[in-house]
């Protein structure tokens, strides 16, 4: 039983602060997923949760120990690198039974443990060979197999994909989610794309810069994406963000190119003249006939050929924006577009601060 | 990986390697062809024509309980000086390991011992381990007699060891300091998550990861030690007292140079050079087998 919780977190190297106070609890079981942009500092937070990397201040607990000081070896935590970190002297059987044989259990347990943990991820082949003789896929597996014998509190695992093609990347996918349906450990998982994010997440965790900028659900994160980062992120292609002002009754938005787009709940009066960011995502917006009213007329650039859809990359006075559409309609370029969305598809935004603004949320 | 190089010239690459190998010809191979022609003839100290004899040098040599002594010195003296200088290096290459990742400036500094000339350093030791001056006066003066590498042999044998090992701790450690730095972190981050102490980090997956290093290391210093220790010994005791730091280079040279016994150390000289070749053999042979290259 382990749930993993960080309280104002900060890290510095030197005199430089890489991660800026965090709050975090991930229940137990929970699969999380930490996903963000290189350099955000998500290797260097889950390795403070490794205990490889001190922490400067705060408090990190696992279950309900404080493990600040505790010893890597202490915290009962298991992690996949990045680059596997298999030790390239030892077959697979020694690099899965590495740790048993350290915690000196007997031949004979040791023997039972690895095979049965190489039926899981299918490599019995494969036990006899060094790293060297295993392609990246089955490297892989190995270093899920010297996580997984240990049977700890909390797996921790820091982009164990991105070194995989694009298929056994999928593939590998539905098998970590697999086997943590399995195995039930609080599993941490860090990644920077955001397709393995949404789909591997039981709660999601969006890190910029040393700072979580939003959790939730995958769900919850797409539907309402907590500040125009989260928008522009997660999603793809990214949620189309446009410059617009809030209208004296603060009913309505008003932008170049755009008319006036009537918010379904408003935003109060008292923000009235406020600079604001309208976003909509590109898979809800239609191209509609033209004279049907819609939301904003646009200019097309050019198409996208996505094969099952298509991606229209449009111009709405400076900006542009795109519409992901099934619709197989015969435009070219420099025609005239008329968009429309759904009223509750439309997010908005503080265009200083990028944060949401709930009143006109539309669930 | 090897990295090859394609020339579009032909001649380009024989010209590039034709210096390094009109060295080699004219400062190694001749002189050993000289010294196995000169090992089985009698060669007049003076000039004028040698005397072919066959295998009588040898037979002399191998009968001489001076060479066998000298033989034995000379393993002592590979033995400690190796086991000395690459343990300590090691020692320190560890240490400075964990606190300098990748400081180029220390590595530069630490190097300068290697580029002392071994006279240089030996005039140097000599002056420190004299009985007469500084710490060891102090030490006969409490107990008269105790230390005295003039007169006593294994005075004089340690003192030597002692200095052959600083010489070559410099070289060691940058190999050893090297090695260390190009193990990536991940495997001993990973050893410590499972479970696995510094010592055992150390024996289970550092050491392996650093025995390539280690094996490069241990043929250059018993090779080293077997012909380098001419230059310490020549300043130091002059393979005294009473031959109690007479190693074979040494012999060879006394016997050559100062008794003009030509043929007896040319043939010397050949038996070494098989000595050297055999013990390199033997550890390519009996180590490599057990190292792990990275792949
Ligand atoms: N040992 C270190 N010394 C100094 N700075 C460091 C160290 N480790 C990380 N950093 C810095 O901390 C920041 C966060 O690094 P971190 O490795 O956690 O990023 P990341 O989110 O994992 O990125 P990526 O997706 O590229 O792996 C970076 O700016 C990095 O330069
Ligand atoms: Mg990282």
């Amino acid at each position: 039983m382990a749930n993993v919780s960080m309280r104002q977190v900060r890290k510095s190297f030197g005199a430089t602060e890489v991660i800026h106070g965090i709050d975090i609890d991930i229940g137990d079981g929970e699969f999380a997923v930490i996903v963000g942009p290189s350099g955000c500092g998500k290797s260097t937070l889950l390795r403070m949760i490794a205990g490889l990397e001190a922490v400067t201040a705060g408090e990190v607990a696992i279950g309900d120990r404080v493990v600040n000081d505790l010893e890597p070896k202490e915290r009962d935590v298991a992690m996949v690198f990045q680059n596997y970190g298999l030790y390239p002297h030892m077959t697979a059987f020694q690099n899965i039974s590495y740790a048993l044989r350290i915690a000196r259990r007997p031949k004979a347990e040791i023997r039972e443990r690895v095979e049965r943990v190489a039926r899981i991820l299918g490599i019995e082949e494969l036990l006899a060979r060094k790293p060297s003789q295993l392609s990246g896929g089955q490297r892989q597996r190995v270093a899920m197999g010297r996580a997984i014998i240990r049977e700890p509190d909390v797996f921790l695992f820091d982009e164990p994909l991105s070194n995989l093609d694009a298929k056994l990347r999928s593939q590998m996918r539905v098998e970590i989610k697999r086997l943590h349906d399995e195995l039930k450990a609080t599993s941490i998982f860090v990644t920077h794309d955001q397709v393995e994010a949404m789909t591997m997440a039981d709660r999601l965790v969006v890190m910029n810069q040393g700072v979580i900028e939003q959790t939730g659900t995958p769900r919850q994160v797409y539907r309402r994406p907590g500040s125009t980062y989260v928008a522009g992120f997660i999603g793809a292609p990214a949620m189309n963000l446009l410059p617009a002002t809030l209208s004296d009754d603060g009913a309505a938005v008003e932008g170049r190119g755009m008319g006036r787009i009537a918010l379904p709940n408003g935003a109060g009066p008292d923000r009235s003249g406020h600079r604001v960011m309208l976003g909509v995502r590109p898979e809800h917006l239609a191209v509609v006939a033209d004279g049907s009213g819609g939301l904003l007329a646009a200019r097309l650039l050019y198409a996208e050929d996505l094969g099952a859809s298509r991606l229209l990359h449009c111009a709405v006075g400076d900006d542009e924006l795109i519409v992901h559409t099934q619709d197989e309609t015969g435009d070219r370029p420099g025609d005239t577009l008329r968009l429309a969305a759904d009223p509750a598809n439309l997010h908005l935004f503080d265009a200083e601060s990028g944060r949401r603004l709930e009143a006109v949320d539309g669930g | 990986m090897i990295k090859r190089v394609l020339f579009r010239n032909r001649l380009l690459p024989y010209l590039l390697i034709l210096p390094e190998v009109l060295i080699v010809f004219v400062f190694f191979y001749w002189p050993s062809a000289k010294a196995l022609f000169w090992s089985f003839t009698l060669e007049p100290p003076f000039g004028g024509f040698a005397q072919w004899v066959g295998l009588d040098n040898f037979r002399e040599l191998f009968s001489s309980p001076e060479y066998y002594e000298s033989a034995g010195i000379t393993l002592i003296f590979a033995f400690w000086t190796t086991f000395i200088s690459m343990g300590l290096a090691l020692l320190l290459a560890i240490f400075v390991d964990r606190v300098i990742r990748g400081l180029v400036v220390y590595r530069t500094v630490l190097m300068w011992p290697y580029a002392v000339a071994a006279p240089a350093a030996a005039v140097a030791f000599q002056f420190i381990f004299q009985p007469g001056v500084g710490f060891f006066a102090f030490l006969n003066d409490i107990w008269p007699g105790i230390w005295d590498p003039n007169i006593v042999g294994a005075d004089a044998m340690l003192m030597v060891i002692i200095a052959a090992s600083w010489k070559s701790i410099t070289y060691n450690f940058i190999f050893f300091l090297a090695g260390l730095q190009a193990i990536p972190r991940t495997f001993v981050e990973a050893a410590a998550l499972d479970g696995a102490g510094p010592i055992r980090r150390f024996v289970t997956i550092v050491f392996p990861l650093l025995s390539p290093t280690f094996f490069f290391l241990l043929v250059i210093n018993v090779t080293d030690s077997f012909t380098e220790g001419f230059g310490i010994i020549n300043v130091m005791t002059q393979g005294g007292p009473g031959g109690a730091t007479n190693i074979l280079v040494y012999k060879i040279y006394q016997d050559g140079f100062i008794g003009l016994d030509l043929s007896g150390s040319s043939a010397q000289s050949v038996v070494l050079m098989a000595l050297v070749v055999l013990l390199t053999f033997v550890q390519f042979k009996w180590i490599e087998r057990r190292i792990h290259y990275a792949e």
